[in-house]
């Protein structure tokens, strides 16, 4: 075989392998967004942000840097921060239980959990490492029953109108009386004396009303996977540590490779009895449960920001990492946390793909998004997608038979009619 | 019947020239392969606007391109028999304003069993126009160049993306306008204007061409003063008509509610603080201005104009991609004549296919929706894809530049042309009259 005959199989190889994954990159969003102002990160700065494509290869901020530096400041471009990449499953809102605080009406509870009973869910894991199942439960009472609290004497009670990050809606004095209807999230429900109602922290209670029951046995998971229904993990929940009308999360051992498998859960109860055992929320006339699924923490990538590459076209820094796969259909999130110097970041009132706004430490008032690009270097399956729509554009035809002759018809015509002027070509002097 | 068949079968039976049956044939194969797999949601409302019409029996319930409606209601009343089962396929919000249909109703209409016939016979009136408008544009031409203005015209991407892939309906327009000219030229000025006319009904661009027309084909200027009354009277007319019949302007409605209206100010000079003078009103002023002083007469000159000027609309004014084809039909020829002019012509169609990506996946990509929404999502978008290497506050910008230099360009080289042609003739009349001396 000749070096031609090599040459040109060569280049055979190379358009094959590159028509089979052709690698192309892309960017988050076709341009940056206006700045609306800047904001000064001295501790961290985070931004959610939604990927629709897969290798995350670079983020790119718009800063301000300085103009000069002082002799005792280290010239940089990052000040000595650090940009770290996670996934972000807890803004997923593609999961029924889409908001922490609501408690719609249109949902409820399913009834008590009693042995025999099974509480079975199927759901798409949208994310890799997959350590447990979130739930809502209740305990018909069990950690504090409806009466009258006394709050502690050495502090004074701040009345929410939410558990844990609800507004303030009162101040009550310490060592009062209060009137206790309920908890939730494991704080306290009371009713003021103008009948608001409001949580306050249990450790702000010296006394609370005794719990109107005391539920017994355990809650047990049980996760498969839904194509083979191979059992994958298991986790117990003893229901005596669990709190009325709260979040509780099943913890199991992390499964990397749960990106886009679909598996399916079931929730038992062990050893409880009526009137002793616990209940699950979700939605009664269907039987589905509201959850989410919680993913392990794990750093996707970390990278110095004085390691990045200024653009003064565009007043951006990019930090550039490995490519992170799999980033496709996906909520991401990055986290800037200085070093040694302030960073002067953008903001901007259009906020990046999923509309999520950034998260400050410094200044926690802004809702808008952190002025940003990202660059992605995806796989692009182009024999595959070749195939898919050739033979998409086939079926359009089998589907309709007349049409296919027509086409074939008009084909062969065009095709004998070219055929028949070349073959006849100089038979004929044109006109000019 | 003999010695009409002997006169006949030589004539039908001529071979035709091979390059030209090759052209043809490979763009009306493209065409064919393009036509079933593509779809704008434009193709799909106008022809949903049309159904409300055909079972409504409100036909000109549309009034902001009231001849285009009408035109693609009569078309659709033609062929649905030949759709069957298509009643429930179209949408119902089609036609209100700032709505428009919904994705729901696409999806309908993309689950149609019959989607390929559908989109072939919805489309196919285009294609045809295309083909009529390169027929127009070629003839009258030497052989050589017949085939050039033949392969810029059948063959331009612009015009293949236009017609056959986004499904627009501005080359029945452009035909009618070619035809116009055509039909003038033998001598038919009226029926040309009425074509002309009935193409600047349909679509604003050969709005600008009306007046370069009736001073190019005029027999006195007392008839280009009657053609401009005649114009402004049958606007008038129509327009109260619609105003009796639905309660709208459509003069109101194009002025107060069309953003292509908007468009032809966009592009401006500040003047103060808020005033801006808008370059294309200004350019086409001036035009008209030395058209009217000037006021040479037929074809070539109105031919060179009318390519100027739709040139500079589309030079100087936003456009979407659907409509460069406007920059074409009168410049075709001309290019075709010269080897820098083809060049320019690909150098157009070139930045054309280039300047696409800005519209992203809109224009682009999602047209292949046909195909089914798990190949079009696979595909990575255009736009995403120059941005990741050039910001788009770089590129974007120095294309358009380039595409507006060019389109400009391309309008001045067939001025220029049609100059030194008159200038030939006239030195050639002048030797030709010294020698009679």
């Amino acid at each position: 075989m000749s070096i031609g005959r090599w040459g040109s199989l060569c280049v055979l190889c190379i358009l094959a392998a590159s028509l089979a994954a052709c690698r192309t990159p892309l960017a988050l969003v076709p341009s940056l967004p206006e700045s609306t102002s800047t904001l000064t990160v001295r501790t961290r700065l985070e931004q959610p942000f939604y990927s629709s494509a897969d290798g995350l290869a670079a983020v790119e901020l718009r800063m301000n840097l300085p103009s000069s530096f002082g002799p005792e400041e280290r010239p940089s471009l990052g000040g000595g921060g650090v940009l770290r990449v996670f996934y972000a499953p807890e803004q997923d809102p593609r999961y029924p239980d889409t908001d922490f605080y609501a408690w719609p009406e249109s949902q409820g509870w399913l009834g008590e959990l009693l042995p025999g009973r099974l509480i079975e869910q199927a759901f798409l894991s949208r994310y890799p490492y997959l350590d447990g199942i979130t739930v809502r439960v209740g305990t018909y009472g069990a950690d504090v029953g409806r009466g009258t609290g006394r709050l502690r004497t050495d502090v004074s009670a701040i009345v929410r109108e939410a558990p844990i990050a609800g507004r303030e809606l009162a101040a009550l004095p310490g060592g009062g009386a209060v009137e206790v209807i309920g908890s939730r999230e494991g704080w306290i429900r009371v009713r003021l004396p103008d009948g608001r109602i409001g949580y306050i922290d249990r450790a702000l209670f010296a006394e609370l009303p005794p719990p109107t029951r005391e539920n017994t046995g355990l809650l047990v998971l049980r996760l498969y996977r839904a194509g083979d229904g191979e059992l994958l993990r298991e986790a117990r929940l003893d229901v005596r540590t669990l709190s009325d009308e709260s979040h509780v999360t099943f913890r199991f051992t992390p499964i990397p490779d749960s990106y886009r498998v679909e598996y399916r859960f079931t929730v038992e109860a062990v050893g409880s009895a009526p009137g002793r055992a616990v209940t699950l929320w979700g939605n009664p006339s269907t039987g589905e449960l509201v959850y989410r699924p919680s993913y392990a923490s794990v750093v996707l990538a970390e990278v110095s920001l004085d390691s990045g590459r200024w653009s003064g076209v565009q007043n951006t820094l990019e930090v550039r990492f490995p490519p992170i796969r799999p980033t496709r259909d996906t909520y991401l999130r990055f986290v800037i946390e200085a070093g040694e110097r302030p960073l002067v970041v953008h903001w901007s009132m259009v906020r990046p793909p999923g509309n999520l706004p950034l998260s400050s430490q410094d200044d926690p008032g802004i809702w808008g998004g952190v002025v940003f690009n990202a660059r992605y270097l995806d796989d692009v399956p182009v024999a595959t997608l070749f195939r898919a729509g050739v033979g998409r554009a086939v079926r359009l035809f089998l589907n309709d038979p007349p049409l296919a002759a027509v086409y074939a018809l008009i084909l062969a015509s065009i095709a004998l009619l070219v055929g028949w002027s070349w073959r006849s070509r100089g038979r004929r002097a044109l006109p000019s | 019947m003999k010695r009409l068949a002997g006169a006949l079968v030589p004539r039908v039976l001529v071979p035709p020239d091979p390059i030209l049956a090759s052209i043809w044939g490979v763009g009306l194969a493209i065409r064919l392969v393009l036509l079933p797999i593509t779809l704008h949601s434009d193709l799909y409302q106008i022809y949903s606007r049309a159904h409300m019409a055909i079972t409504t029996g409100e036909w000109f319930a549309w009034s902001s391109q009231l001849i285009a409606q009408l035109f693609h209601d009569g078309w659709l009343f033609l062929v649905a028999s030949l759709l069957p089962g298509s009643d429930d396929i179209w949408s119902a919000t089609a036609g209100v304003a700032g709505i428009g249909a919904q994705p729901h109703d696409l999806a309908r209409f993309l689950a149609y069993p019959y989607l390929a016939r559908a989109l072939v016979l919805l489309k196919l009136p285009y294609v045809a126009a295309d083909a009529v408008a390169g027929w127009l544009v070629s003839r009258d031409m030497p052989v050589k160049q017949r085939r050039w203005a033949l392969a810029l015209w059948w063959l331009n991407p612009i015009v293949i993306y236009t017609s056959a892939v986004f499904g627009r309906h501005d080359s029945v327009w452009v035909a009618a306008l070619l035809a116009g000219a055509l039909i003038a030229r033998r001598g038919f000025r009226w029926t040309g204007f009425a074509c002309s006319a009935l193409a600047a009904g349909a679509r604003f661009f050969p709005v600008f061409l009306l007046p370069l027309y009736l001073v190019a084909f005029r027999r006195s200027w007392r008839s280009v003063v009657l053609g401009g009354v005649a114009v402004v009277s049958s606007w008038i007319f129509i327009d109260l008509l619609v105003v009796v019949r639905n309660g709208t302007s459509p003069t109101l409605t194009l002025l107060g509610d069309y953003p292509h209206v908007r468009y032809l100010e966009a592009l401006s000079l500040p003047v103060s603080e808020d005033i801006p003078l808008p370059l294309f009103p200004l350019a086409y002023t001036l035009f008209l201005c030395w058209w009217f002083t000037a006021a040479p007469r037929g074809w070539a000159a109105y031919q060179a104009a009318a390519a100027a000027t739709l040139c500079g609309v589309v030079a100087l004014t936003p456009f979407h991609p659907q409509y460069v084809i406007w920059a074409l039909p009168f410049a075709v020829p001309v290019l075709a004549r010269q080897r820098s002019g083809r060049l320019l012509a690909l150098l157009q169609a070139g930045l054309f296919l280039v300047w696409l990506t800005r519209w992203g996946a809109a224009a682009t990509t999602e047209l292949l929706s046909p195909l089914g929404e798990s190949f079009v999502s696979a595909l990575p978008d255009p736009q995403l894809v120059a941005a990741a290497l050039v910001p788009a506050s770089v590129w974007q910008p120095a294309l358009r530049a380039m595409f507006a230099g060019v389109t400009l360009w391309i309008g001045w080289f067939v001025l220029r042309e049609h100059a030194s042609m008159t200038r030939e003739m006239m030195r050639e009349e002048i030797e030709l009259a010294g020698r009679e001396r």
